[in-house]
């Protein structure tokens, strides 16, 4: 009954599968009276300045669709592959090395009728091998701030900031703020001295005297107490927000930040570095239309984007969202100073590589730049280190292999299987139990369909991807070669900076010290509050269990903040330890140290994970009679005597499952190793899961080599959990069935 | 060995009050056994003699010591409780060794013992075993086993007997009973089963709300209650009381049972008899149900049978004597009906007399 009812709803669901493609199919053909689908990752004033230009625009009937940044450029991919994409979308140049070695992106033919109505900067940003790729639409690069209170006129050399200021700045001030951490933001000292990241063959090229000198630059900035470090966007808009920078380089965002608070501010280009006698150059990016091929087929979606190119909808855009235009013909405002500012630097920025080669170098570069900043290495040996990262990353991928062997081990292996299954099936008494468990199966089938489905079926999926190399769409079979390269840590030392057995030993490392926090710590608090006679002890576990209702990224946030050397809370606590008792102990910098950096992360994760062993205590307490404890007092033994000597081992029983199961939690804690450190210093605080992460997303988009990373997390998990399984059997087969032993 | 004092000892939870001044003394190697109904007290004064709880007032001496404020291991006794409490996640010998080893006793002494106790109690074959793969039986003997194995000044016994069945808890009853008068250690007993009470103990404390209500030999108590209360709580089947009135004639002092239908005279015993009992005084007889006895239905006193249980050695009869319902013990051959009248006689020198005000006995 059950059986047939389910074939029922298999056939149900066949049947209207069938009708929704079929539909789709029909309005496939029919492609010409589809309305034209366009995707952007805008928000506020820009959206609505789209949606102002799209209702101008009367030809067809235009449906957009507003991505999160984030996830845009994924969310492209997958749906235009399975053909659900749009027909034209809006993003920055950068990404159309990526686009158009996925085929994501057509030329875009007459879209772009007057290719000199365009600014050089911008068609220069769009094209590759003699076609275009995008219309542009307007261009982004940063620029300097400076707050007029403090500021007399904007200096012509970046050494002359000083000079600049109408008085002496108070202490707690800052000269300069910008994200010196981020490779993006040093990229225009970098090019002020000459330097670049990328060749013209897309080489390595952040190396040498001009890269060197650039990071000497900006460490000593940072040593003369002119910049703060670590600085991130957000705290640039503070400081400068709030009166404690008297400069910044920061984008347009800073501007629009600016004037919506009403707070005075002048902006200018970069200046000039003395060194050198060159200007700072940023980077520039162009903000483009871009057709997918099935978009540029149309002639009408190709009408949309020379529309959006055009004068008429470039002025729109000025006019409503304050957008510097990449056309020619479309000149900000005599009046308007920032945009003036912003289209005058433009003119002397380095549009970015669009080339794939780009990413891998953010994180080489980053990390180069933060082992200088913090003083932890000269600038000659981390760029090299960051040269070899960059080839680590950018490492010919593995050769092609047959699949034969596998399928034929494969083949192999089911012809066992069934073979073995034959030899049962023919046994009476194993068809008779089949035929009577018939009903069991019934009941459990929809569990085991929907488990099969939503997890087992993707846990294949992902652990097979790791036997493929190459881009989504185009991957191709290589065996084992990602595993072999693991475990030999690519070729290179074994014990080297991110060599697996490194990140391993991190990885068990961490999860030993986290569990050994939570279980004295959730332990301690779990025995305390479980004792009837704490007053407001309801208020305690309320309290106790709130690091654990917070979402754990919120709270990683918040501890990053805490740890930061110079607006940390933990430096407050230093210096007003310093006020109070006298001493003289130096703030510490928590990310530029391993042992700190762990500490760092430890204490965060302590903190979201003590609770739960608390909470797992109190329960596991209730299970231990009064008698019991009354019959160890009786016997003589004193408070401590009774909690180690009987209360744990009885609780032990329950606690082991929790342990275990946090052990797991914690060895694949990716939030707070993310968050807090984010790997740093140099990426030796990253652990397992955290470096696959960085594998498929900020290296060049590994995904094989991320999921073997992630096959072997699991195997590694399973094997652990399963021999903590056995430990556990054999240790607590004396304590067989404590339960019965107590009442 | 000790003898134990308890002086004026009060014990309150919050605002209610659990023991109101109790006093009492075993003398040193005595049994004495605390016994009352649920909620009497009795098992917080044992707790409080261990030192698990601490009193509001009052004193508690272990022979010639103070042990009011003493921790519990600093009190020298073992308890056997009456969940038994062994440690589940130790085997038999470990619970035995586990109060030695806390005292740090030399192991080669600890292994003796155990070896000692385990002969004693008939738990050789069990001491690799964990507590869950023993009976009950076998549970309560190593509770026992790890009290002894101590040699305490003072054995306690929270109802250790409760959790057996009824065949195993009469043998158990004596094997105590036997180790008490082999080790002639002063033990607190603690039930609220009056058999239990009645053969266990050497001196014995009646509990009622707080309060010790007769303390004494077992057999001077059943058979000279102090109190309406002891008297209902000691003997099976319970005491009947009945209500009446003092008269005095020329046959003597007789009690007068007033009824709707019936005026009954009960004859008073001389030496029970004291003036002071004025005519038309108030007062509640009790009758022990084996103290009536059963004679043809011509006898003056006349009862009628409501209902009859047979136990086979001896019939519990539950009849109406002028409106009140008694109980008499008869005979186990004795055929009875419902409804049947029954003639009974009663010695003047087996009526209790009680005072319903107070309850107190006229003795």
């Amino acid at each position: 009954m059950v059986i047939r009812s389910l074939w029922i709803l298999f056939a149900v669901l066949l049947a209207g599968l069938t009708c929704s493609a079929h539909a789709e199919a029909s309005v496939e053909a029919d492609g010409r009276g589809r309305p034209i689908t366009l995707w952007h990752a805008y928000r506020g004033a820009e959206q609505q300045a789209l949606q102002n230009t799209l209702s101008a625009w009367k030809l067809r009937q235009v449906e957009t669709l507003a991505v999160p940044y984030d996830a845009y450029a994924a969310k492209l991919a997958a749906a235009i592959k399975l053909g659900q994409g749009p027909d034209l979308f809006i993003d920055a140049h950068e990404r159309l090395g990526n686009y158009r070695s996925r085929k994501l992106v057509a030329p875009v033919g007459d879209a772009l009728s007057d290719p000199d109505a365009f600014l050089p900067q911008a068609m220069a940003a769009i094209r590759h091998g003699g076609q275009a790729y995008g219309v542009p639409l307007s261009q982004k690069c940063v620029a300097l701030f400076f707050n007029p209170t403090w500021v007399k006129a904007p200096p012509l050399y970046l050494e002359g900031l000083n000079a600049a200021l109408r008085q002496p700045l108070p202490t707690g001030s800052f000269l300069l703020a910008y994200e010196n951490g981020n490779a993006y933001a040093h990229a225009a000292l970098l090019h002020g001295f000459g330097g670049r990241f990328l060749d013209d063959h897309d080489g390595f090229a952040f190396l040498g005297p001009p890269a060197e000198s650039s990071l000497i630059f900006a460490r000593d900035l940072v040593t003369r107490g002119e910049v703060p470090e670590n600085a991130d966007g957000a705290l640039v808009t503070t400081l400068f927000r709030s009166g404690k920078a008297a400069f910044a380089i920061s984008g347009p965002w800073l501007a629009a930040d600016l004037s919506a608070a009403k707070i005075p501010y002048g902006i200018s280009v970069l200046p000039r570095l003395k060194a050198t006698g060159q200007p700072l150059r940023p980077f520039l990016t162009i903000e483009a239309v871009m057709l997918t091929p099935r978009g540029a087929a149309r002639s009408e979606v190709r009408a949309l984007a020379r529309y959006l190119g055009g004068r008429d909808a470039a002025k729109r855009r000025q006019k409503l969202a304050r957008v510097d235009s990449a056309r020619r013909d479309v000149v900000p405002d005599e009046k308007d100073h920032v945009l003036r500012a912003f289209r005058q630097q433009a003119a002397q920025a380095v549009v970015m590589p669009s080339s794939l080669a780009m990413q891998a170098v953010w994180e080489p570069a980053r990390r180069a730049l933060r082992q200088v900043l913090s003083a932890r290495s000269d600038a000659g040996p981390a760029l090299r280190q960051a040269q070899r990262r960059f080839a680590d990353v950018r490492r010919p991928p593995p050769a092609p292999r047959s699949p034969t062997p596998w399928l034929l081990a494969l083949g192999g292996l089911m012809l066992l299987a069934s073979w073995r299954l034959y030899r049962r099936a023919r046994d009476a008494e194993f068809r008779e139990a089949v035929r009577r468990s018939m009903p069991a199966y019934a009941y459990v089938i929809h569990a085991v369909i929907a488990i099969g489905v939503l997890v087992v079926l993707p846990l294949l999926a992902g652990a097979l991807i790791a036997l493929y190399a190459g881009q989504p769409g185009e991957m191709y079979f290589v065996g084992a070669a990602h595993f072999l390269s693991l475990v030999t840590a690519r070729g290179g030392d074994l014990l080297g900076s991110g060599s697996f057995y490194v990140v391993l030993f991190v990885t068990v490392l961490w999860t030993a010290l986290n569990l050994v926090c939570h279980l004295a710590i959730g332990l301690s608090l779990g025995v305390l509050l479980a004792r009837p006679v704490l007053r407001g002890r309801a208020l305690y576990r309320v309290l106790l269990i709130i690091p654990w209702a917070v979402p754990s990224y919120v709270t990683a946030l918040a501890w990053k903040g805490m740890f930061h050397r110079q607006f940390g809370a933990v430096t407050g606590l230093i210096h007003q330890l310093n006020r109070v008792f006298g001493t003289e102990m130096e703030p510490i910098a928590w990310f530029s140290r391993f042992s700190t950096a762990l500490t760092a992360n430890v204490a965060t994760n302590v903190w979201l994970g003590f609770p739960f062993i608390m909470v797992v205590t109190m329960a596991a307490l209730t299970a231990v009679p009064r008698e019991v404890l009354d019959a160890a007092t009786v016997d003589g033994a004193t408070r401590w005597q009774r909690l180690r000597r009987v209360t744990l081992p009885m609780i032990r029983p329950t606690m082991l499952p929790a342990v275990l199961l946090g052990a797991i939690w914690t060895f694949n804690m990716f939030n707070v190793v993310f968050l807090v450190s984010g790997g740093e210093p140099d990426g030796q605080t990253d652990i397992l899961v955290s470096e696959a992460y960085r594998w498929a997303f900020t290296r060049g988009a590994q995904y094989g080599y991320a999921a073997a990373y992630a096959v072997l997390i699991f195997f590694l998990l399973a094997g652990s959990t399963f021999f903590a399984a056995r430990w556990r059997d054999r240790a607590s087969s004396r304590e067989a069935a404590l339960a019965g032993g107590v009442s | 060995m000790a003898a134990i004092t308890v002086r004026d000892l009060v014990k309150r939870f919050g605002d209610t009050t659990v023991l109101d001044g109790v006093s009492l003394e075993v003398p040193d190697g005595a049994f004495g056994v605390l016994v009352g109904p649920s909620g009497c007290g009795k098992s917080t004064l044992l707790r409080l003699l261990a030192g698990l709880e601490e009193p509001t007032a009052g004193r508690i001496l272990f022979g010639e010591r103070d042990v009011t404020d003493a921790e519990p291991r600093d009190r020298d006794i073992a308890m056997v409780f009456q969940s038994y409490a062994l440690y589940p996640h130790l085997s038999v010998e470990k619970n035995l060794a586990f109060g030695l080893e806390i005292r740090k006793v030399d192991p080669d002494e600890i292994r003796d013992r155990v070896a000692t106790v385990g002969d004693m109690l008939g738990l050789t074959t069990l001491l690799q075993r964990m507590p869950s793969e023993l009976s009950g039986g076998q549970r309560q003997r190593v509770a026992m086993g790890r009290a002894i194995v101590r040699r305490p000044e003072v054995f306690m016994f929270d109802e250790p007997l409760s959790n057996l069945d009824a065949a195993l808890r009469g043998q158990v009853r004596v094997d105590i009973r036997r180790l008490h008068s082999e080790l002639q250690t002063t033990s607190v007993y603690v039930t609220h089963d009056q058999v239990e009470a009645m053969t266990l103990a050497d001196v014995m404390f009646v509990m009622n709300e707080g309060k010790i209500e007769q303390a004494g030999a077992p057999l001077t108590i059943f058979n000279r209650p102090a109190t309406r209360f002891v008297a209902g709580f000691l003997g099976s089947p319970p005491m009947s009381f009945i209500d009446a009135k003092i008269a005095h004639s020329s046959e003597g002092c007789v009690a007068r049972i007033v009824a709707k239908e019936d005026e009954l005279c009960l004859p008073l015993d001389p030496s029970v008899y004291r003036e002071a009992l004025a005519d038309g005084q108030p007062v509640v007889l009790g009758l022990r149900p084996h103290e009536i006895r059963v004679v043809d239905s011509a006898a003056p006193l006349r009862a009628r049978v409501l209902l009859s249980e047979k136990l086979g050695s001896e019939t519990h009869v539950y009849a109406s004597l002028a409106g009140t319902e008694i109980t008499v013990r008869v005979d186990g051959e004795l055929s009875l009906q419902e409804g049947q009248e029954l003639g009974l006689d009663i010695e003047a020198a087996a009526i209790h007399l009680f005072d319903p005000e107070t309850g107190k006995s006229w003795w």
